[in-house]
């Protein structure tokens, strides 16, 4: 054993203790509080990083649906759930979101990549009109271990103005997925809470070894248009490694 | 020096199981359940259903949670018009007003049809179950909303109305509507 394997293995060592470091997550803050941003239309699209003009493009094109979006969508479709003595289980869901793509090349033509953020294997565009200027502070860097847990991650907030909704997202593979999941959620989300129709049938059972009980059938249905509905807030927490994203739509 | 070639590798190891094996986290956490689940709020100015579900898929157990909530909330809700519906029915009689009850009961259908709006899930936690999730929920729906499409849906009649308004079920119904505007206007609506 010579002083120079040695040292070679307290680098290895002291590299593989910084892997933890290696994960703190930091983005700036334009991604995080996209309700700061001081023009509108904006909107931000999420890509996996792969080779650069694909990843960027892909982002790029995810903001401009995005943008389309928050003009008007409509969320429609139906889900049902059936409920035993073993517990609840998925009957079947078939919640669609239909936008009016029609806009979609003239948003293409006025909308321009105003920032850009790669992280890992995610590529983050915001898009605005030519005229969309952030401020020094927008484009700061902000780790995510900086800063304490949202109040709006346990409780939507109070303004009545507004029609707020919160999605949540596990971590997929690709971190960009993660965060469409928890939009889309957020999205289906916000529409149950403006309407949602309930039919529920129940069955009374009756077993000779558990007794008497309820079977039940619960179904959902929406059709809800959104309008207006855009991300206003991000977090990804560090201690679950959930995506949750806050959601608004004026009332 | 042949303890240490057995020595350094084994530390290597540990470390780098400690490094990158990653944190355990609150994830790992179960029967950490949320004081509302056990204990709902109480305000007489809304329904609250607070409800769990459990997935291996963590959109699934929030589906399920949010779901059985507002088929709670639902509930809860032709609960309470029904019991409206039987006060108001002893209150003006089966024969002296029948246009009146009618015109009463149709509303009730109306608000009862199911069709929820204004639902939110107040506030939710997610948490790791064995390898799946357990998703809490607590859903909320302001009372003042149905009170108000109640008295909505009876104004379309004038002349049932303006007999309706002179009912204590119409008293009962216009406070519920009026604290609700009231919540609105505090929450700056």
């Amino acid at each position: 054993m010579t002083a120079r394997s040695v040292a070679g293995g307290i680098g290895i060592a002291a590299l593989l203790l910084l892997c933890p470091f290696s994960r703190a997550q930091v983005y700036p803050r334009w991604f995080l509080n996209p309700e700061e941003i001081p023009c509108e239309p904006a909107a931000i699209g999420v890509a996996p990083t792969g080779y650069y003009p694909d990843s960027t493009g892909g982002a790029f094109q995810n903001a401009v649906m995005n943008a389309l979006r928050a003009e008007e969508e409509a969320v429609e479709g139906s889900k049902q759930f059936f409920s035993a003595g073993d517990g609840t289980a998925e009957v079947g869901t078939s919640v669609h979101e239909t936008l009016d793509t029609s806009r979609l090349e003239s948003l293409f033509k006025s909308l321009k990549t105003v920032r850009m953020f790669a992280i890992g294997e995610m590529t983050a565009v915001l898009v605005g009109t030519g005229g969309c200027g952030l401020s020094g502070g927008m484009d700061a860097l902000v780790p995510l271990a900086s800063l304490g847990t949202p109040a709006w991650t346990r409780m939507l907030p109070a303004d009545q103005r507004f029609e707020y909704a919160v999605g949540i997202s596990e971590p997929y593979y690709y971190e960009s997925s993660s965060w469409l999941e928890a939009e889309k959620n957020g999205r289906l989300e916000l529409a149950r809470s403006l309407r949602t129709q309930v039919r529920i049938r129940q069955r009374l059972v009756t077993d000779a070894v558990l007794g008497s009980r309820y079977d039940a059938v619960w179904d959902e249905t929406l059709t809800v248009t959104l309008r207006g509905a855009r991300v206003v807030r991000r977090w990804r927490d560090p201690s679950t490694d959930l995506f949750m994203v806050l959601l608004r739509m004026p009332k | 020096m042949r303890i240490l070639k057995v020595l350094i590798p084994f530390l290597l190891t540990i470390m780098m199981m400690a490094g990158c094996g990653g944190s355990k986290s609150a994830l790992d956490a179960t029967g950490d359940i949320p004081d509302w689940f056990t204990t709902p709020p109480v305000d007489p100015n809304f329904l609250f259903a607070s409800k769990s579900g459990v997935s291996q898929d963590m959109q699934m157990a929030v589906e399920k949670a949010t779901t059985e909530a507002r088929a709670d909330i639902s509930r809860q809700m032709e609960i309470r018009v029904q019991g409206l519906v039987k006060n108001f029915g002893e209150e003006v009689g089966t024969s002296s007003d029948s246009q009146l009850l009618s015109q009463f009961t149709s509303a009730s259908k109306q608000v009862t049809s199911n069709v929820l709006s204004g639902t939110r899930v107040k506030t939710q936690k997610v948490l790791k179950e064995g390898t799946g999730y357990r998703a809490y929920v607590l859903m909320q729906l302001p009372v003042g909303a149905a009170a108000d499409q109640f008295l909505q849906s009876m104004k379309k009649d004038d002349k049932t109305y303006t007999r309706f308004r002179a009912t204590e079920t119409f008293k009962e119904l216009d406070d519920e509507a009026k604290k609700f505007d009231d919540f609105k206007k505090n929450q700056g609506q």
